[in-house]
């Protein structure tokens, strides 16, 4: 059980947003989707959930451990709360090869070191993820689909209990999503992590949301059968265009 | 004559290395604290920073003095300890130092900021600290904007003049760098020094600075 409430201002002049989040997410289904509009609130926050932007008021506790409170002046640091990102961009080290990347969790300081140890480790996870030739590659050397595996590997090489996957299919090439999102799916579903999925593409939401949350202005509120109500359309776009219109949040 | 030049040129390096490294060390030091810092005291900080490049140096100078000087308030401490900065080559150090320091810390400070933030926050979600985060992350990925700081900051220690006269003096033999032996020898009408000297300190600047060119036009492996 994940539960989010957090208020965080941003009063500037010319574009003032406010954050107000309150949300619980059980857990079952293992996954769960925020759904939104650019600038409605969504990676602003998984970020606070992984602790990388600070909020201003609230409380964040998953599965019982509090990872923030303002009120008890609690603020996990992002190393401490175990929770895997990958960024949109999927944040690849530029300077660091796909061996080097995938341990960087593991490894000791400088990751240009990887203990014999680990690197066989490491070779069999990328054979397994169809990566087996490019333990020596730079980031820059690989495919869209194989960045996103890289990035993937290396989340959850840091053990994390809880993974946050922020637009996974944006940097992609369209054509390639479709098939894509099955892989990805079939490897969460594998990994049994709890996880949460950024997107605003209609597709990505019909593909993984077990829970569907809806993001709005910088607000947020849960879609409780979405399941039910997707029957009633032909596809997934106008279902959720329906529910938009439909939802007040 | 050999010696005339000598003296000077290994004086001139000296300084101009140490007075680097003091600045590096601590323009590091500010620009990690100041890096995507915006706010009033950042800010003036800021300033109070970048200021040694727009005084004057006789401001600069007075102001050394009136600090390390035998009534300054860190020259008095300093002087229970036995050391003195006036009139040596350690005080040229203290102005160079303070002259290159906004060089070094101005040039650290942009090339911190460019660095992709996401990439910094993706090793703190994989459980790095803030220090292993710098040193395999940012580091790396701006070192050669850092390093081009260095040798700029470096040249502008080999030509400091006017602040290390007036804290350092200018002493044949003791404290007296390139420029200020340029300064002596031009001055007494010895031209052939003036002009040996000149082309010293020009060759050594266009060595630094197609180092620094080089350096940056060096392409990476990835």
């Amino acid at each position: 059980m994940l539960q989010i409430t957090i208020e965080k201002k941003f009063p500037t002049k010319l574009k003032p947003f406010h954050l107000s989040i309150d949300l619980k997410i059980p857990d079952t289904p293992q996954t769960t989707v925020f759904f939104g509009a650019s600038g409605s609130g969504k990676t602003l926050t998984l970020l606070t959930l992984a602790g990388l932007t600070t909020p201003d008021t609230g409380l964040i506790v998953f599965n019982d451990r509090i990872l923030y409170a303002s009120a008890k002046k609690i603020n996990l640091a992002a190393r401490e709360r175990k929770i895997g990102f990958m960024f949109q961009d999927y944040a690849l080290f530029p300077h660091l090869t796909v061996l080097q990347n995938i341990t960087y969790a593991q490894s000791h300081f400088f990751p240009q070191f990887v203990p014999k140890k680990l690197q066989s480790a490491a070779q069999e996870l990328l054979t397994k993820f169809g990566l087996t030739n490019l333990a020596d590659r730079y980031p820059s050397q690989l495919s869209g689909g194989q960045r996103q595996r890289v990035a993937l590997i290396r989340a959850l090489n840091a053990k994390p209990n809880l993974l946050l996957l922020d637009e996974p299919f944006s940097a992609l090439d369209p054509l390639l999503r479709g098939q894509l999102r099955l892989e990805l799916q079939a490897i969460i579903e594998k990994v049994a992590l709890p996880t949460i999925i950024i997107t605003h593409d209609p597709e990505d939401v019909d593909c993984f949301a077990g829970s569907l949350f809806l993001f709005k202005n910088g607000r947020a509120c849960q879609v409780d059968s979405y399941k039910t109500i997707r029957q009633d359309f032909q596809t997934a776009q106008d279902c959720l265009i329906d529910i938009l219109r439909t939802t007040h949040i | 004559m050999l010696p005339d030049l000598y003296h000077p040129l290994v004086l001139s390096l000296r300084v101009a290395g140490l007075a680097t490294f003091f600045a590096f060390i601590g323009g590091s030091l500010l620009a990690l604290a100041l890096a995507r810092r915006n706010g009033p005291l950042p800010a003036l900080l800021d300033s109070a920073c970048t200021l040694p490049l727009v005084l004057p140096p006789t401001v600069l100078g007075y102001y050394l003095i009136m600090t390390f000087g035998k009534n300054g308030f860190v020259g008095q401490t300093l002087a229970n300890i036995g050391i003195n900065l006036i009139f040596s080559w350690e005080g040229a150090v203290v102005a160079s130092t303070v002259v290159v320091f906004p060089l070094i810390y101005k040039s650290q400070r942009a090339a911190l900021e460019q660095v992709d933030q996401n990439l910094e926050n993706a090793a703190r979600t994989l459980g790095a600290s803030e220090w292993r985060v710098f040193i395999t992350i940012s580091f790396p990925l701006a070192w050669r904007g850092i390093f081009a700081g260095l040798i700029l900051a470096f040249a502008r220690g080999m030509g400091e003049f006017g602040a290390t006269l007036m804290i350092a003096g200018n002493i044949p033999g003791k404290t007296q760098t390139l420029s200020l032996a340029i300064y002596d020898a031009f001055q007494a009408g010895d031209d052939t020094k003036a002009t040996i000297l000149v082309l010293v300190t020009s060759l050594l600047c266009i060595i630094l600075l197609a180092a620094a060119e080089l350096l940056i036009r060096m392409k990476e492996k990835y």
